[in-house]
């Protein structure tokens, strides 16, 4: 059965290109400092803002660092914060759609209002509130992009819920006297597993997009760390003349984007095959 | 109709004193404040200044007093530009601004998406198709400062056709809407193409065919109408998407709208202004996702609006 179904996912192309290349940049994020070919702080003055050559395979930027490096370097910050504050926004709304749709009645119409107000604010704006209380840099933007994420997963974590909680072995499992949180956890979720990894693999995306947004803005990750975001704030100032400043991290981001995209697509269709099209 | 928009409006008030609650107890537990500079002022000024501003009072009464002009249409005046100008008189400056780049770009992402998502699906499986939905997937995936560097570099550098930024006549404004309005156009044209497929085989569609409409109209009349509830739905969040989309897109073309005011509010912890504009930005998502809402009705009459 599950070999079938991953032969199922094999099948769309386009899903596994962008699998592979998520799994590419993350292991030059992981091991970054064995694929980057210099430091993403080392300075060389005289080779300032140099076009891409041998030495420095992207360029190097206005303080003559390696472009290349601090792009490979950039993929730890962006990943980090895509990865982790998609997990934990995932948890969370996954926790409190569940509660919500579980319990129903009031509890659930107090739930769903805090849900509503959060909703009505764009997501962007509260994470630059909340980054103006924690403080800007790399803690900030992962406690303002948690805080943020979580609205979407538990309508739709809610959603599922009142569903499942109907079904037939729900019933009999309350009948048995199998108390709330065991049954939520043993019946009711691994039902709904599936539209919450599809979630997720769209919520990384937005994720780092979102985190390159501020700090592009110039309120998200602070130099000298880098993050694709910071990388391509830099090369917009250069552009006009050294227009590769901009062009390299942006096409990283990009392509990131992109496979994110065909992976995210290729799961849905393959794990949530009633969300197809929609 | 009137009912349901007036229970609506009723129901926006406690929202929005929510939000500004909310804002402002964030505000309130930001280390720092808005007389704090690079000199420190003395001691005395700084006590006068706070004592004008009632930053001295106690919280909760500072909470009521900012509560209280509200209510009478006065968000007080702005830190950052002491003296010169109210945070109301900032707003009124800078949304106008917004507003119309913010039009101009669902607009544009309106009226390509649509037609592209519609063409799409009637030439579904052809070139036409596979080049339309790679440009949608792409327009997804391109952050905007990529797309505006892109843009400026081909028609501001090279072409040297459109300025690369400020706010003057209708050609400062080219560049920014399609910056703004791309990503929007590319998720409007993944649902109409989408909603599209559904609606194509009905048996409306069929008849309409038969009765010998032209097949423009059968597309733009007869599906497309029955299609739009879906696209419909997502117009809510693109609204919310431009707004937010509209700092990035107001700091990189340097464009004098509330967007770059906010970000350069943050910095400056200028309090009274975030909190102006936050609560701007919460009115105009309610009034947007009420116009949404009354947009249902009419394209779906069977949506009952319930009052």
């Amino acid at each position: 059965m599950k070999a079938e179904f991953a032969k199922k996912f094999l099948r769309n192309r386009a899903g596994v290109a962008g699998l592979l290349f998520i799994i590419f940049v993350c292991t030059c994020a992981t091991f970054a400092p064995w694929i980057a070919t210099h430091s993403y702080e080392e300075q060389n003055i005289d080779q300032r803002l140099s076009s891409p050559n041998a030495e420095y395979w992207m360029g190097s930027d206005s303080l003559g660092r390696d472009l290349y490096s601090r792009i490979v370097y950039g993929a730890r910050t962006s990943m980090a914060v895509g990865i982790i504050t998609a997990l934990v926004a995932v948890f969370i709304g996954t926790f409190y759609g569940a509660l919500s749709g579980y319990f129903g009645g009031w509890v659930d119409a107090f739930l769903m209002r805090v849900v509503d107000i959060f909703y009505i604010f764009p997501s962007l704006l509260l994470a630059i509130l909340i980054m103006v209380v924690w403080g800007q840099g790399l803690v900030g933007i992962i406690a303002a992009l948690s805080i943020v994420g979580w609205v979407a997963q538990a309508r739709l974590v809610r959603g599922q819920v009142l569903q499942v909680k109907e079904m037939l072995h729900v019933e009999n499992a309350r009948a048995l006297g199998v108390p709330p949180i065991r049954l939520l956890w043993r019946h009711v979720l691994p039902l709904i597993w599936g539209p919450v990894i599809v979630q997720i693999t769209f919520q990384i995306p937005a994720n780092i997009m979102a985190e390159s947004f501020l700090s592009f803005i110039g309120l998200g990750i602070q130099p000298p760390l880098s993050s694709w975001g910071t990388l391509a704030n830099e090369g917009w100032r250069g552009m006009r003349s050294y227009p590769h400043l901009i062009i390299f991290p942006g096409a990283v981001l990009f392509l990131t984007m992109l496979a994110f995209q065909f992976f995210g697509d290729g799961l849905r269709d393959w794990l949530d095959p009633y969300q197809t099209n929609k | 109709m009137a009912s349901f928009v007036i229970k609506r409006i009723l129901l926006a008030i406690p929202t929005l004193i929510v939000l500004m609650t909310l804002t402002f107890a964030i505000m309130k537990a930001v280390p720092g404040g808005p007389f704090d500079s690079e000199k420190a002022l003395p001691d005395d000024v700084r006590a006068n200044l706070e004592a004008k501003y009632h930053l001295d009072k106690p919280l909760v009464e500072q909470y009521f007093l900012y509560l209280g002009n509200l209510v009478r249409g006065d968000l007080g005046p702005s830190y950052r530009y002491l003296g010169t100008r109210s945070v109301g008189e900032v707003i009124a400056e800078t949304l106008p601004i917004s507003m119309i780049l913010g039009f101009w770009a669902l607009l544009f992402a309106i009226g390509i998406g649509i037609p592209l998502g519609v063409a799409s699906a009637y030439f579904r499986h052809s070139w036409i198709d596979i080049s339309a939905m790679f440009m949608a997937i792409a327009g997804v995936s391109l952050p905007n400062y990529l797309v505006a560097s892109a843009l400026i570099l081909i028609f501001s550098m090279y072409f040297q056709w459109l300025p690369p930024a400020l706010w003057d006549d209708w050609t400062s404004a080219v560049l920014p809407t399609i910056t703004l309005g791309l990503r929007p156009m590319a998720l409007i044209a993944r649902m109409t193409r989408a909603s599209m497929l559904d609606v194509l085989n009905a048996d409306y569609v069929r008849m309409a065919y038969a009765k010998g409409a032209g097949t423009l109209r059968v597309l733009f009349v007869h599906a497309l109408k029955n299609a739009l509830v879906p696209i419909l739905t997502i117009l809510g969040p693109i609204t919310a998407a431009i707004i937010t989309g509209s700092f990035v897109v107001e700091v990189i073309f340097a464009i004098p709208g509330m967007g770059r005011h906010f970000v350069s509010a943050v910095v400056d912890r200028d309090y009274t202004l975030i909190l102006g504009v936050t609560l701007t930005y919460g009115i105009i998502v309610i009034i947007a996702n009420l116009l949404v809402d009354m947009l249902y009705a009419w394209a779906d009459p069977r949506i009952r609006v319930k009052a």
